[in-house]
């Protein structure tokens, strides 16, 4: 090669690797610090999306996939992550509760109507917001209940809040009496990240109305994590029920949630949790990172809780470990995740709005909570 | 010399600006449905035209056009140096 050829190779060459090494990290996560941060306008150009999508949908699911568990599951997800959104937002700013508050409340009525959830009825006879029999498990009230929580936090006139009593006080019976900290989702089905957020929601209730639970939730934490918290940190993603027994991995989607959940009921394992899966979990291109959905020495295919997994980082646990890492107080992976977020699913502004375009209306509510964390334990952020 | 410069820095503001576009439309075309229910329903050619639309403009916007300004203004340092030392 002649010099000059060379010379002009080298040049383009190292043009590029300097331009690839900067710009797309900067271009994404530049909008990383004012949500971190809990910028009034930045959130607010989330959660008025997410708000305008509940108010569209007319009937009380969003997608008809012809599983009516899959249908149901993410119509309870939809409502419970922006009720929860939403609140966070109103707890850091007052000021937004007037805008706020009729979209929870109207997410809350279809949160709480067991036709949301037809699945729950039909595999236990009734659904948990009516009716429990004694020892059913019903941890998907969990979702529900915590969402009713934080519509207490921020609204103690609610309709709901002698439910949110009821459901509180059976559920902690619950928990209280298993000797593996674990209860059942649906009959012989246990998801460990369930039960997070059934703890999650007992730990948000006694933080509302001064009902003092936490030495149940200090004994419960502890049996919970002998059983189900994998020597990785990992939290393990589903196990036999009524056992200890893993019939799944350690999971990092699952290990995120819960860390979220947890950091309404018990601060010290949420931080380990999330620890598992920033020490653990994370893997970085170019600034650009996510979190590995297996554990050390695990390996699968993800499934519909982890989303796709790509190089073993999933979507899932990316996304829910932007929640776990703004309610610990770690901007540094905070803004690392958030690149790729801004990198696959493309936020877009349409009205004044933000919507992720490859989110659709159940990523953009689970984003919404995700980017707008907060715990009971941690105090929300001094926005700017 | 000076006109290919900048014609030179036309084509790159003007591919620029037209990748914008095309990531502005093609968002705005995939925002307006979503992605899961569309993933369940048959495939509609529009919406997959505007995927491939969207991502191409994201790479370009995001590693092609800083590397190529990038080239463009060390070639332009260079070009000058050049002269600066010959005349």
């Amino acid at each position: 090669m002649k010099r000059p050829l060379l010379i002009r190779f080298v040049s383009v060459l190292a043009s590029f690797a300097v331009t690839t090494a900067i710009v797309p990290r900067e271009v994404a996560g530049h909008a990383a610090q004012p949500l971190f941060d809990g910028e009034v306008a930045a959130q607010d150009a989330l959660a008025r999306e997410v708000a305008r999508e509940l108010a569209a949908q007319p009937s009380r699911q969003f997608y008809r996939s012809g599983s009516p568990r899959f249908d149901g599951q993410s119509a309870i997800a939809i409502y419970q992550m922006g009720i929860l959104g939403m609140g966070q937002i109103i707890r850091e700013h007052p000021e937004r509760r007037d805008e706020y508050l009729p979209a929870m409340r109207a997410a809350a009525a279809r949160l709480v109507d067991p036709r949301t959830l037809p699945t729950a009825a039909r595999v236990w006879g009734e659904n948990g917001v009516v009716a429990m029999a004694p020892g059913a498990g019903h941890a998907y009230l969990g979702y529900i209940n915590l969402a009713l929580g934080m519509l207490r936090a921020v609204d103690p006139e609610t309709p709901y809040a002698a439910l949110n009593d009821r459901l509180t006080a059976a559920l902690a019976d619950r928990l209280d009496r298993s000797p593996t900290g674990l209860i059942e989702t649906y009959p012989g089905e246990t998801w460990p990240p369930d039960v997070a957020a059934v703890a999650g929601s007992i730990g948000l209730h006694g933080a509302v109305t001064g009902v003092d639970r936490r030495a149940l939730l200090e004994r419960w934490a502890r049996r919970f994590e002998a059983c189900a918290v994998h020597r990785s940190g990992y939290l393990v993603q589903r196990v036999k029920s009524g056992t200890c027994k893993p019939i799944d991995a350690p999971r990092g989607s699952g290990t995120a949630i819960a860390s979220y959940f947890l950091g309404f009921a018990d601060a010290r394992l949420s931080r380990r949790l999330f620890e598992a899966i920033r020490d653990q979990g994370r893997a970085c291109v170019l600034g650009f990172c996510g979190i590995r959905e297996y554990a050390p020495g695990f390996r699968g295919k993800g499934d519909g809780d982890s989303g796709p997994v790509v190089m073993g980082v999933s979507v899932g646990a990316t996304g829910f470990a932007l929640g776990a890492a703004r309610a610990h107080g770690d901007g540094d992976l905070y803004r690392e995740l958030y690149r790729s977020t801004h990198l696959v699913g493309v936020p877009v502004g349409v009205d004044g709005n933000t919507k992720f375009v490859a989110g659709g209306t159940l990523g953009n509510a689970l984003l919404l909570a995700m980017l707008t964390a907060n715990s009971i334990e941690t105090p929300p952020r001094r926005p700017r | 010399m000076k006109h290919t410069t900048k014609r030179q820095a036309g084509w790159i503001a003007a591919a620029v600006l037209a990748a914008g576009l095309l990531h502005a439309a093609a968002g705005h075309a995939l925002a307006a449905v979503d992605p899961l229910a569309a993933l369940r329903a048959p495939l509609d050619a529009r919406l997959i035209v505007a995927a491939v639309g969207l991502i191409g403009a994201r790479l370009f916007l995001y590693i092609v056009a800083p590397g190529w300004a990038a080239c463009f203004v060390a070639r332009c340092i260079a070009v000058t140096c050049k002269a600066s030392r010959s005349g």
